[in-house]
């Protein structure tokens, strides 16, 4: 054989996923210290979170108001627009609300993380650090991790209600859905289990996109391009990661 | 009594995708000297030079400070060698740009150890002070100069009280003038803290102004190391063509 077994893109696969999983253990192992380093989480909050929402809104509002169209038509048909509501909270509570938060952060936080833990790194700053006797693990990925498992479920509380709202507007200014007419079965047919369950996907989301955005900043090399480079891999990572851990997430919640 | 230290590094091997950077490598260093690195851009002096301080990992080889052999320590022993002994100067001073000058310089400090505040800011101040610079300390290292930047960095690395400064290019890309105010740095640094000092560098004025000892690195190895008056009138092939900077000789152009 000509290339080396070691090369292949399988052995290359496995080799990631380990230095993923360690990275992990050992932000784990950082977390146990978070209280010492709330000023840095703090900071990681607001970037992560606060910057986000402007952009989560947005989205919700429309993919509320999306589905209201969609739905509230379709239910028009039956005569059975009072149900738009339980379609629309029980699609985002379970479902879209967590996702698409998800892949909002990843594509805006996440990148950018990426892109900042791989300049460092490529400007000796990581070097830097290590040389100081402080763990880069535990200085930038662990405030990062923990800000985005909080930040998370948060952006997707947000999401869920502005999303339910935007379906709301739609029913009340086309289909003349009243308000309690549009809540009244919600709260028969979307539960708390329901609720925690989305809770559960977005803190594991919040920890996929902090978790791929540091590794691939830290494993960042060959300057500007390296760090492009990082940047779309990570995104990449924590899209296809999220997605598919959903389906896992929801085969063993439900 | 005060420990000797040195460092001994013994068949240092080190490769990067089948290149051999360091080749069976052997170097002595004294305690308290100031050695010099001499050797053309890309050789592998950075690359030496953060072996020493455990950034790296060799292929194989030893790396003694002192009695112990940091080449199998884990990372977090290194660390606490790190911590107890080394201070760093990176090229182009790495210094965080998130952070202002007073905070990078303290940060070995505040994650370091549980000095209390005034006590941190104290210390800040002196090692500033020690390195030429005052009332900067609210400035971020994005509006400093190249040689401030340094002199910034050198107040970090000197912040824990190192026995032993590495300095990587300490004067690359500055101007002769800035250049020199940091080779006079680096003699007053020694002549304050007795710490023992590695300098890699191509600039032959820099080792002129504060070398006690030089080293030429070629070819993975050290080819002649002397006391720099010999090493000057030195008849080895290497050191005439690199001192002269002869393009007809030995070392390969390119």
């Amino acid at each position: 054989m000509a290339t080396n077994s070691k090369d292949s893109a399988f052995w290359r696969g496995i080799q990631k996923a380990g230095e993923v999983i360690i990275l992990l253990f050992r932000t784990f192992y950082f977390s146990t210290l978070a209280h010492r380093n709330s000023k840095r989480i703090i900071l990681q909050i607001a970037d992560i979170g606060v910057d986000s929402v402007p952009m989560v809104s947005l989205m919700a509002i429309f993919t509320g108001m999306v589905m209201g169209l969609q739905a509230g038509h379709e239910l028009l048909k039956f005569q059975a627009q009072e149900f738009l509501g339980v379609g629309v909270a029980a699609t985002l509570v379970r479902e879209l609300g967590p996702v698409l938060t998800g892949l909002i952060v990843a594509g805006r936080a996440g990148a950018s993380m990426t892109a900042e833990i791989g300049t460092m790194q490529v400007s000796e700053e990581v070097d830097a650090l290590r040389s100081m006797a402080i763990d880069p693990i535990k200085y930038l990925v662990m405030p990062r991790f923990i800000a985005a498992i909080i930040v998370l479920p948060l952006l997707t509380i947000l999401t869920d209600v502005l999303g339910i709202s935007g379906g709301f507007l739609i029913g009340r200014v086309q289909l003349n859905i009243k308000l309690y007419e549009y809540v009244r079965h919600m709260v028969d047919f979307v539960t708390l289990k329901d609720f925690a369950n989305g809770i559960v996907k977005s803190v594991v989301f919040g920890g996929i996109i902090a978790t791929m955005a540091c590794y691939h900043g830290l494993k960042t090399e060959g300057g500007a391009r390296g760090v492009g480079k990082s940047t779309t891999l990570s995104v990449v990572d924590s899209f296809l990661l999220i997605l598919v851990s959903d389906y896992f997430i929801t085969h063993m919640l439900y | 009594m005060e420990e000797e230290i040195t460092i001994k590094v013994k068949k240092l091997t080190k490769s990067f995708n089948g290149n051999k950077v360091l080749d069976e490598l052997d170097l002595d260093i004294k305690k308290g000297e100031t050695l010099g690195i001499l050797g053309k851009s890309g050789i592998g002096k950075s690359v030496l030079l953060k072996h020493l301080i455990g950034l790296m990992k060799p292929d194989s080889g030893q790396i003694y400070i002192g009695a112990i052999d940091i080449a199998p320590l884990k990372e977090e022993d290194i660390s606490v060698i790190r911590r107890m002994l080394f201070g760093m100067l990176f090229q182009t001073a790495a210094l965080l740009n998130s952070l202002t000058v007073a905070e990078n310089v303290a940060l070995p400090l505040k994650e370091g150890t549980n000095l209390p505040e005034e006590k941190i800011r104290q210390k800040v101040k002196e090692k500033l002070a020690m390195v030429g610079l005052k009332d900067i300390e609210d400035q971020m290292p994005d509006s400093l100069s190249g040689g401030m930047r340094r002199r910034v960095g050198l107040a970090r690395a000197l912040v824990m009280d190192p026995q032993i400064i590495l300095y990587d290019e300490p004067t690359s890309g500055l101007d002769p003038i800035i250049a020199n105010s940091i080779n006079q740095l680096i003699l007053d640094v020694k002549e304050l803290t007795g710490a023992t000092s590695i300098v890699v560098t191509h600039d032959l004025n820099c080792i002129n102004r504060i070398a006690d000892r030089v080293g030429l690195l070629y070819d993975g190895k050290i080819l002649e190391i002397n006391e720099k008056e010999k090493f000057m009138k030195s008849e080895n092939p290497y050191v005439q063509q690199f001192i002269h900077g002869r393009i007809e000789g030995p070392i390969k152009i390119g």
